[in-house]
């Protein structure tokens, strides 16, 4: 992607961003120290930034001690992930307006954005795109609305379960999932544990336990009924 | 012609499709699980949401009652 430094549009989003921050106390949390470091020295939005950091713990502690009304955040971290410090940030400061850029682009990782209520959901790879615009996101958080662009609506609804489904008795356990994910992936139990740096015993526990709340007979209806129900993405 | 003796059969795995809107399997014999995406994404590259390995000693206990 090239971007024209001397387009007007890009101009005109310099004027719109510095509109947006001028009332504005931001926290930024990002993984991509390089990215991250550009991000606080942009003229429009240095001023606003009460705080920087590179993983989930300094992201929460610098929220709480400062404040903010935006958090802006990637969903990968040095350490933690960024959609569980929106979750902790939504549940001390509720106040605080969440935009997450996220990288990787699955209904999954989609859904636990909106579940913890960000504002504004962002593919890293949309962005220049006019696919998922950083500005946009910035007008449509002024207006205090949310801002989900088409492409994250179309993958969040896409793969929704079939209505025909019915709905889950019992929800799979995050280890679960885990464990269903690498049972999807082709693994082993005895891999799958190793991937998890769990024992074989506990990995087997979570496959039967799965299995019954799936109501799957064996390993491949296993998987088979988690890809319906959306619960597991093993090409992500 | 008879089975060979003393040839391992190589594991095999459950290729997961999707066609038209609905997730189909279909079983290959193939050295692992590596080799399993490998021929899904080649045969079927449109297609392929997952691979299961069927491998016995890879099963899990039987179901709890």
């Amino acid at each position: 992607m090239e971007l024209r430094l001397e387009s007007p549009a890009l101009l005109e989003a310099m004027h719109q961003a510095e509109q947006f921050f001028q009332n504005q106390r931001v926290v930024a949390c990002m993984g991509d120290r390089f990215a991250f470091s550009c991000l606080c020295l942009a003229e429009p939005i240095r001023r606003s930034m009460v705080g920087a950091a590179t993983t989930e713990d300094e992201g929460l502690e610098l929220v709480l001690r400062t404040q903010p009304s935006l958090l802006i955040c990637s969903s990968d971290l040095e350490s933690g992930y960024g959609i569980d410090l929106l979750k902790r940030v939504k549940a001390k400061l509720p106040t605080c307006q969440l935009l997450i850029l996220l990288v990787r682009e699955t209904k999954e990782v989609v859904q636990e954005a909106m579940e913890a209520f960000a504002d504004a959901v962002i593919f890293k790879s949309s962005l220049g795109t006019g696919k998922g615009d950083f500005i946009q996101a910035l007008a449509t958080l002024a207006e205090g609305g949310v801002y989900f662009p088409e492409e994250i609506r179309m993958l969040a609804a896409a793969q929704s379960p079939p209505p025909h489904l019915p709905p889950l008795v019992e929800e799979l356990s995050d280890r679960e999932r885990d464990v269903v994910a690498g049972v999807a992936r082709g693994l082993t139990n005895q891999a799958i544990a190793e991937s998890l740096a769990i024992s074989l015993e506990t990995v087997k526990t979570h496959v039967v336990n799965a299995k019954d709340k799936l109501g799957a007979a064996d390993r491949t209806q296993l998987a088979v009924m988690a890809l319906l129900y959306g619960l597991i993405d093993p090409l992500g | 012609m008879g089975e060979a003796q003393g040839v391992v059969m190589p594991p095999a795995y459950d290729l997961i499709l999707q066609r038209r809107g609905q997730l189909q399997t279909e079983t290959v014999q193939v050295s692992d699980a590596a080799a399993a995406w490998r021929l899904g994404r080649e045969r079927y590259p449109e297609c392929i949401r997952g691979v299961v390995c069927r491998d016995g000693s890879a099963a899990e206990p039987d179901s709890r009652s």
